[in-house]
């Protein structure tokens, strides 16, 4: 195995790692980084074995398909977090909208 | 209850619009959208004073002044009116009338339903208008002689149905999607505007309307 097929495999794990504490382990999110993570060692330990999932879907070269989907994890990452992004947002407004009134109701009795 | 929701305006404009509004003989509700400097006016029952801690938009400042309104039993009607000193208060009996004789659920000011309203529009910003007209039918299924103008007047089964989640100047679609959705009375009734330097200045630029229908296909997607 070369340095940089171990540096790229213990990123993988790394991140996996960070993101199950972040979502508290939850069986669906378990179960769909652990296939992730299965395939991303499997393309960088072999990665002529994606050439071979690659040729089944169609795609000439594995290294092409890798691509194809990493553009599409990082389209939806964007939605999903774009999505997280404006609830804060509505949360904020929400928060802002509160002080305000409270501050009046509060400038009201010290007035009186 | 008129609310006016204020960001960084000329106070000697701010001044004059609400003194113009005390002759109407409503008690008015000035939002302050988070100005710098904070807005002063001098609070007293018959004007009440709202401030964001920092800028939201139009729309956040207009939801912040109808949750107010909310929780208070005594109001009826509410008017929205802009700051910049571009509507008149006399134009408020007009928008007032069809909520009275219990026509309307909300009544919105149009400067397309007189000629001589239409024509003091700017020409681009007319055209803006007209196209804006035709996004919000398009969108909202309301067919409207105007589009995005700050001057409405609505009774409290509306407001209470209305709940503005788009805090920038997108919230005049939006509301139109909720009249539709809520199945409120709409009306339309003429009104004049007066365009200056300043409230050219300080109103939306025509690029804006790019944002908004940005905005509205965001809600859409993110419902």
């Amino acid at each position: 195995m070369e340095p940089i097929q171990l540096l790229l495999i213990i990123a993988q794990i790394a991140i996996a790692l960070v993101y199950l504490k972040l979502t508290r382990y939850r069986f669906g999110t378990v179960l769909f980084l652990a296939t992730l993570l299965l395939f991303g060692v499997l393309a960088v330990y072999d990665p002529d074995s994606t050439t071979v999932i690659a040729n089944y879907l169609g795609v000439e070269r594995g290294a092409d398909l890798l691509l194809y989907a990493t553009v599409i994890c990082f389209c939806g990452a964007l939605v999903a977090i774009y999505g997280k992004f404006r609830k804060l947002d509505e949360q904020h407004t929400g928060v802002i909208r509160e002080l305000a009134l409270l501050r009046q109701i509060l400038e009201r009795n010290e007035d009186a | 209850m008129i609310i006016v929701p204020v960001y960084n305006e000329e106070p000697a404009i701010l001044r004059r619009t609400l003194k113009a509004l005390r002759g109407a003989g409503a008690r008015i509700l000035v939002v302050d959208d988070g100005s710098h400097p904070a807005v002063e006016v001098a609070v007293s029952p018959d004007v009440i004073l709202l401030r964001h801690s920092v800028n939201l938009g139009q729309g956040a400042a207009l939801e912040t002044g109808m949750a107010f309104a909310r929780k208070d039993q005594f109001v009826d009607i509410l008017v929205h009116f802009d700051a910049d000193g571009q509507h008149f208060p006399s134009d408020i009996a007009n928008l007032l009338a069809p909520l009275f004789k219990g026509e309307a659920d909300i009544v919105f000011g149009s400067r397309f339903m007189r000629q001589a309203d239409r024509l003091r529009i700017p020409p681009m910003r007319r055209l803006i208008l007209q196209l804006g007209r035709i996004f919000n039918r398009v969108v909202t299924s309301i067919q409207m002689t105007d589009a995005h103008i700050g001057l409405r007047a609505l009774n409290r089964r509306a407001f209470e149905r209305i709940s503005l989640r788009e805090n920038r100047m997108a919230y005049a679609t939006e509301l139109l999607w909720q009249v539709h959705k809520h199945e409120l009375r709409w009306h339309e009734v003429p009104v004049a505007v007066v365009y200056t330097p300043y409230s050219r200045a300080k109103g939306q630029s025509s690029w804006n309307a790019f944002t908004i229908v940005g905005d509205i296909f965001l809600r859409i997607i993110y419902r």
